[in-house]
C-alpha cells in the first residue's frame, strides 16, 4: 500500500472531511454523506497508513459534563501531502454537503470514479 | 435525562453493537466499541435537542448501527491478510526448528499415516475410479451366457450363439467376439510365444480405438483361407518390426505361416489382457452349426445411444428365449446375463480393495491420535510461554491460529515426506504380486494421488491441531505461572482427554490386529489343506501345436508321446507326464459325458466333468495316488480298446453304489466310442486350494488330443538346466515350436494363494504398525501420568509404600486403559470384521479364538508401554518429590 496507488475517491473524501474539520465519525458521515460501513474502513486505513491520527477526549472533562468521550480525528502532515495529490489527481469539486442530518435513503452514494 | 424513546433506540443499537463488536479483533474491540457508543449517545442528544424523535431519525441511526457490522467484518477480514499468515508460517517454522526431535517424530508418524493412506488410494484409484481405456467406456457391456439349472452364471459363448447375435440383436450399436490364445511368432529364432486375441471384425470399433497405421479387419477376413491378416501392438510393431512405416505391405511369420500385416493399434492399447500384443480374425475352422454347446467365445457390445442397460438386458434376453426355442435341445435352459465392462473388470476385487482402504484408514487415525498427544504434551510444556504471551495481550484467536498453523505445517511436512512412504509402499505392494487385481499397470503415483496426499495432510493437520491450540488458548494464567503447574483441575481433565485418546488408539489397533489375526489363520488354513498331488520338485512347462502343421489327432499325440518319451530320459528326471491342465490351475476344460447303458437324461441334466488328457506317467510325476484298478500303460494306444480312468468325485457321484471299473462312458468330445473305466485316482484341486474338486476324467493322449499339452516334470536337480534340456528336446522334434509358462509346480501353487497372502501380509502390515503406535502411546500417557503424580507418589513413598507397590499401581492403571480399549476395540471388531468375510477361508469372522489372542497381544503391548514409566515412579526419592512444591 504505498504512494503507487491513489486513495480510492471515497477514502479520498472522507480525508476532506477530516481536514476540513469534521472530527467524528458520525460527522464526517453527515458531512461526505457516505454509510458508516465506508466511511469507518476509511478511517481505519489511513490511520493504517499515517495520514490521519485517531484521539480520545479526556475523559475527565466529558466525565464532568456527564458524557462519554468520544474519539476524535485528525490530519497528519503526511496527510496533508497527500491530501494535495489527491485533490490535484481527482481535480474535485466540491462535494461536501453543509446540511446535516440528512437521510442517506434520499441521497446515492458520492462513489464516482 | 433521556426520553424513554431515546433510551430505548439507545438500548438497542448499543445491542447491535455489542453483537458486532464480536467480530472485531480481539485487541481493537474495547475501542471500537467505546467509539461507536459515544457517537450513538451523542447522536441521540443531539437530535432530541431538537424535539422528538422522528422515525425517520431513529431509523438512521439503527442503519448506521449496521454499518457497524459492516466495519467489524472488514477489520476482521484485515486480520487474516496475507501478511499475517505468513507471520505465522514463520513463527510456527521457528517453533518446529526449536525442538527437532519432537518434530521429527511428528512429521514421520504423520508421513507413515499419509503415506500408507496414498499408496493404498493410488490401487482404489488405478483399478476402481478411473474410467478404462476406451471411447466412452460407460457403454461397453460384457454378455454371458447362463444355466441357471447347472448352477452356471457367467460363461463365454458358443460360437454359433455368438454369430446369431450378431445377425439379430437390436440393443447394441455393434456386438464383437473375442478369444485369447498363444501364437509362436516364428518370424525370429528361437520362435517365441506371444499372447495373441482372435477377435471378429466389429471389436475395434466397439471399443472406439482404431489402428493408427493401416486398418481393422473386415468380415470377409473371418472365413478360413482370407484369415492370413494380422494386426500388431505399437510396442511389438517397434521392437519386432523397427518401427517401419511401410509395415502394411509386410508379412510376419506365425505359427510356421506367412500373415499379412494389415495394422498397426495405437501406443498403450491392449485388449483383452495387458499383454495382448497381435490380434488376428476370428475364423472357426470348423462347422459353426455344430457348436452351440461349446462356449469359448467372449462378447462384447456397445450399447446404442439413448439404450440403457436394462433395456439391453431384457432385449437379449428375449433374444435369448426366442434362441432357446428355435434350439430346445442344445439351448434349453441357456440365458443371458449383461454386465458392464467395468464391472466385469474389477467386480470381483472391489469388496477386497475397498476393505484394505478402510483398514488402512484406521491406521491414520492412530497416527492422527498419537500426534495429537504429542503436540498436547508440547502445548503443556510451553504453557508458561503462552501464558505470558496472553498475559502481554495476545489475541487469544490470534493465538489459537499461530498454534493451528504450527500443526498444519507439521502436517505438510508430513505430507512431503508421505509421498516418499507412498512411493516406497506402492512399489512394495505391486511387487508382493497382489493376485487377481487387474488394471495394475494403471496404478501409480500421478496428479491425483498427490492431490490427495495434500488433502488429507490439510486435514490432518487441522484434525490433530484443533485440541491442543483450542487447549492452548485457554490456558489458565494462575495456574501456569504457578512453578510446574501440577495437580491443577486442567491437569485433569487434560490427562483424561490424552487417555481417552490412547484408548482410542488401542481399540482401533485392535480391530486391526482381529482382522490380521482373522487373515493369518485363513491363509494359514489353506496352506494346511491337501492339494492332492506333491508340488516339491516338479517343474511343467506349455507346448502348443500350430492346427496348419499338426492337423490331425494322431500328429498331436505322436508328437507329445514322442517328447514325454525323451524328456523323460533325461538325466536327472525321476519321471515325466503330459497334461492339457495343470491342478490349481483356477479354471478347467469341462464336457459332458453319457454313461452307457444308463437311461438318456434331460438336456440339462447329462452328467459332466472335468476334461484331461494325459500321458501314462502323469499320475506318477505328480504322485496321486490310484484308488483303484490301473493306470494307463504303453499298451493302451490309439488301436487297442478306448479307456479312460475317473477321479473319485466322479465315482462317487455317479457310481455311488456300484464298482465303476468296467463300465463305459461316452466323453461328447472326441470320435464318439464309447471308453471302458479301468482305474479310480484321488481327487486334486483344480479351481483353487479352498475350491472343492469337481468330477473329473482322464483320457490317454494316445487316444486323445489336444493341441496345447503342459509336460510335467519330477526332478533331482536343478531345474534350470532341465528346463533347457527340454527346450532343446522341443526344439529337436520341431525347431518352429516355443516353450512357454516355465515354472515350477511350487510357484503355481504359491500363485494361486497370492490374493489371500496379499491381504495378510497387507493387514498385518497395518495392525504391526498400529500396534506400536499404541504401545508408544501408552508409554507416552503413562510417562505424563507417573509426572502428574509425582508428588503423590513421594508422599505414598515416605509412608512406606515399597517400589514394587508403586510399580504395580502404576502397571495396574496402564492394564485399566488397556483393559477398557481393548473391551471397546472387541465390540467395534465384532462389528467389522464381518466386512472380512469373503476374504476368510475356514474360520467365522467372530471367530473367539483370534480374538482372545490379539486382546492378549495388545493387553501385552500396553504393558510393555507402561514398563518403563512404572520404573521411572518407583526411583523417585520421596524428598524430592515432596520438595518439588
Amino acid at each position: 500500500m504505498g504512494r503507487k496507488r491513489h486513495l480510492g475517491f471515497s477514502t479520498f473524501t472522507v480525508l476532506r472531511a477530516v481536514e476540513r474539520g469534521y472530527r467524528y465519525g458520525f460527522d464526517i458521515m453527515d458531512a461526505t454523506a457516505l454509510p458508516a460501513g465506508t466511511v469507518y474502513p476509511a478511517l481505519s486505513r489511513m490511520q493504517e497508513l499515517g495520514l490521519v491520527r485517531s484521539r480520545w477526549e479526556d475523559t475527565k472533562i466529558a466525565q464532568r459534563e456527564k458524557r462519554p468521550a468520544r474519539r476524535y480525528y485528525q490530519i497528519t502532515a503526511a496527510g496533508e501531502v497527500r491530501l494535495q495529490e489527491e485533490v490535484e489527481h481527482y481535480g474535485a469539486l466540491e462535494r461536501l454537503e453543509e446540511r446535516g442530518g440528512a437521510t442517506r435513503a434520499q441521497r446515492g452514494s458520492a462513489k464516482a470514479r | 435525562m433521556f426520553t424513554r424513546d431515546r433510551s430505548r433506540t439507545l438500548r438497542f443499537c448499543r445491542g447491535l453493537i455489542a453483537l458486532a463488536g464480536h467480530l472485531v479483533p480481539g485487541h481493537e474491540r474495547h475501542d471500537w466499541q467505546r467509539e461507536w457508543d459515544a457517537e450513538l449517545w451523542h447522536r441521540l442528544a443531539a437530535l432530541e435537542d431538537r424535539g422528538q424523535l422522528t422515525f425517520a431519525q431513529r431509523t438512521d441511526v439503527i442503519i448506521r448501527c449496521l454499518g457497524a457490522l459492516w466495519h467489524a467484518v472488514w477489520l476482521r477480514k484485515r486480520e487474516w491478510s496475507v501478511s499475517m499468515v505468513v507471520q505465522d508460517i514463520r513463527y510456527a517454522a521457528r517453533g518446529l526448528r526449536k525442538r527437532p526431535g519432537f518434530t521429527l517424530v511428528a512429521v514421520i508418524t504423520l508421513a507413515l499415516g499419509i503415506g500408507a493412506n496414498t499408496a493404498i488410494f493410488s490401487l482404489v484409484n488405478g483399478v476402481l475410479l478411473e474410467p478404462l481405456p476406451f471411447e466412452e467406456p460407460g457403454q461397453l457391456v460384457r454378455i454371458y451366457d447362463t444355466n441357471l439349472e447347472r448352477g452356471v452364471t457367467s460363461t463365454p459363448s458358443s460360437p454359433a450363439n455368438f454369430l446369431d447375435w450378431r445377425e439379430d440383436q437390436q440393443v447394441f450399436s455393434d456386438i464383437a467376439g473375442f478369444t485369447l490364445d498363444q501364437e509362436t511368432l516364428t518370424e525370429v529364432q528361437p520362435a517365441e510365444a506371444i499372447t495373441g486375441a482372435n477377435v471378429s471384425a466389429e471389436m475395434f470399433r466397439v471399443l472406439g480405438v482404431m489402428p493408427i497405421r493401416g486398418r481393422p479387419f473386415t468380415r470377409d477376413e473371418e472365413t478360413p483361407g482370407n484369415d492370413r491378416v494380422v494386426i500388431v501392438s505399437h510396442g511389438f510393431w517397434e521392437r519386432y518390426l523397427g518401427g517401419d512405416p511401410g509395415v502394411t505391405s509386410r508379412n510376419l511369420s506365425l505359427n510356421g505361416e506367412p500373415y499379412r500385416i494389415v495394422g498397426v493399434m495405437p501406443p498403450g492399447f491392449a485388449f483383452p489382457t495387458e499383454d495382448t500384443r497381435l490380434w488376428l480374425p476370428l475364423a472357426f475352422h470348423f462347422d459353426v452349426s455344430t457348436s452351440r454347446g461349446v462356449h469359448f467365445v467372449h462378447v462384447l457390445g456397445r450399447l446404442k445411444p439413448g439404450t440403457s442397460l436394462g433395456l439391453a438386458r431384457s432385449g437379449m434376453t428375449a433374444l435369448a428365449a426366442q434362441m432357446e426355442a428355435a434350439y430346445p435341445d442344445k439351448l434349453t435352459g441357456w440365458g443371458v446375463r449383461l454386465v458392464s465392462l467395468h464391472e466385469a473388470v474389477v467386480g470381483s476385487v472391489r469388496t477386497r480393495i475397498l476393505v484394505l482402504f478402510g483398514a488402512v484408514g484406521l491406521v491414520l487415525l492412530i497416527t492422527c491420535a498419537n500426534v495429537v498427544n504429542l503436540l498436547l504434551a508440547r502445548a503443556m510444556s510451553r504453557s508458561r510461554e503462552i501464558a505470558v504471551r496472553i498475559a502481554l495481550g495476545a489475541g487469544k484467536t490470534r493465538l489459537m491460529r499461530q498454534l493451528l498453523s504450527e500443526s498444519i505445517l507439521l502436517a505438510i511436512l508430513g505430507g512431503a515426506v508421505s509421498l516418499v512412504v507412498a512411493y516406497g509402499a506402492l512399489n512394495a505392494l505391486l511387487a508382493l504380486d497382489p493376485g487377481g487385481i487387474p488394471r495394475l499397470d494403471n496404478v501409480g503415483l500421478d496428479g491425483i494421488a498427490f492431490a490427495f496426499a495434500f488433502g488429507l495432510s490439510l486435514i490432518a493437520g487441522a484434525a490433530v491441531g484443533l485440541l491442543p491450540s483450542i487447549r492452548a488458548s485457554r490456558t489458565n494464567l494462575h495456574e501456569s505461572l504457578k512453578e510446574g503447574g501440577r495437580s491443577s483441575s486442567s491437569g485433569v481433565v487434560r490427562s483424561r482427554v490424552r487417555s481417552a485418546l490412547v484408548i482410542a488408539e488401542i481399540a482401533l489397533a485392535l480391530v486391526l490386529a482381529s482382522g490380521a489375526g482373522l487373515l493369518i489363520r485363513s491363509f494359514a488354513g489353506l496352506q494346511q489343506v491337501d492339494s492332492g498331488f506333491k508340488s516339491e520338485g516338479v517343474v511343467a512347462m506349455s507346448v502348443s501345436l500350430p492346427r496348419n502343421r499338426y492337423p490331425e489327432d494322431r500328429d498331436k499325440s505322436r508328437f507329445f508321446g514322442t517328447l514325454v518319451e525323451r524328456a523323460g530320459s533325461l538325466p536327472g528326471v525321476v519321471s515325466a507326464g503330459v497334461v492339457t491342465q495343470l491342478p490349481l490351475n483356477g479354471w478347467a476344460i469341462n464336457f459332458g459325458f453319457d454313461i452307457e447303458g444308463e437311461p438318456d437324461p434331460g438336456p440339462n441334466e447329462g452328467p459332466e466333468g472335468d476334461f484331461f488328457v494325459i500321458s501314462p506317467g502323469y499320475f506318477r510325476t505328480m504322485e496321486i495316488p490310484l484308488l483303484r484298478g490301473r493306470a494307463f500303460t504303453a499298451s493302451d494306444v490309439a488301436e487297442s480298446a478306448r479307456v479312460i480312468i475317473i477321479n473319485r468325485s466322479l465315482a462317487e457321484r455317479y457310481f455311488p453304489d456300484r464298482d465303476p471299473i468296467g463300465e463305459r462312458l461316452l466323453v461328447s468330445y472326441g470320435d464318439g466310442v464309447a471308453a471302458e473305466i479301468v482305474g479310480v485316482v484321488s481327487d486334486v484341486k483344480q479351481r483353487a486350494l479352498n475350491v472343492p474338486p469337481a468330477p473329473g476324467y482322464y483320457l490317454p493322449v494316445t487316444q486323445v488330443a489336444w493341441s496345447t499339452m503342459y509336460i510335467a516334470l519330477r526332478t533331482k536337480i536343478e531345474a534350470g538346466a532341465l528346463v533347457r534340456a527340454v527346450r532343446e528336446e522341443v526344439a529337436a522334434l520341431d525347431p518352429e515350436l516355443s516353450v512357454t509358462d516355465v515354472r515350477t509346480l511350487e510357484e503355481r501353487v504359491s500363485a494361486s494363494v497370492a490374493s489371500p497372502r496379499f491381504n495378510m501380509f497387507l493387514f498385518s502390515a497395518f495392525a504391526a504398525v498400529a500396534l506400536v503406535l499404541a504401545a508408544v502411546g501408552v508409554y507416552g500417557v503413562m510417562s505424563y501420568l507417573v509426572t502428574q503424580r509425582t508428588q503423590e507418589i513421594g508422599v505414598r513413598m515416605a509412608l512406606g509404600a515399597s517400589a514394587a507397590a508403586v510399580r504395580r499401581s502404576i502397571s495396574l492403571q496402564g492394564l485399566r486403559l488397556a483393559g477398557i480399549g481393548v473391551a471397546l476395540g472387541l465390540l467395534a471388531a465384532f462389528g467389522l470384521t464381518r466386512l472380512l468375510s469373503s476374504l476368510l477361508f475356514g474360520v467365522t469372522a467372530t471367530d473367539p479364538l483370534t480374538f482372545i489372542g490379539v486382546s492378549l497381544i495388545l493387553g501385552a503391548a500396553a504393558w510393555l508401554g507402561s514398563y518403563v514409566p512404572a520404573y521411572r515412579a518407583s526411583g523417585v526419592d520421596p524428598t524430592d518429590a515432596l520438595r518439588a512444591e
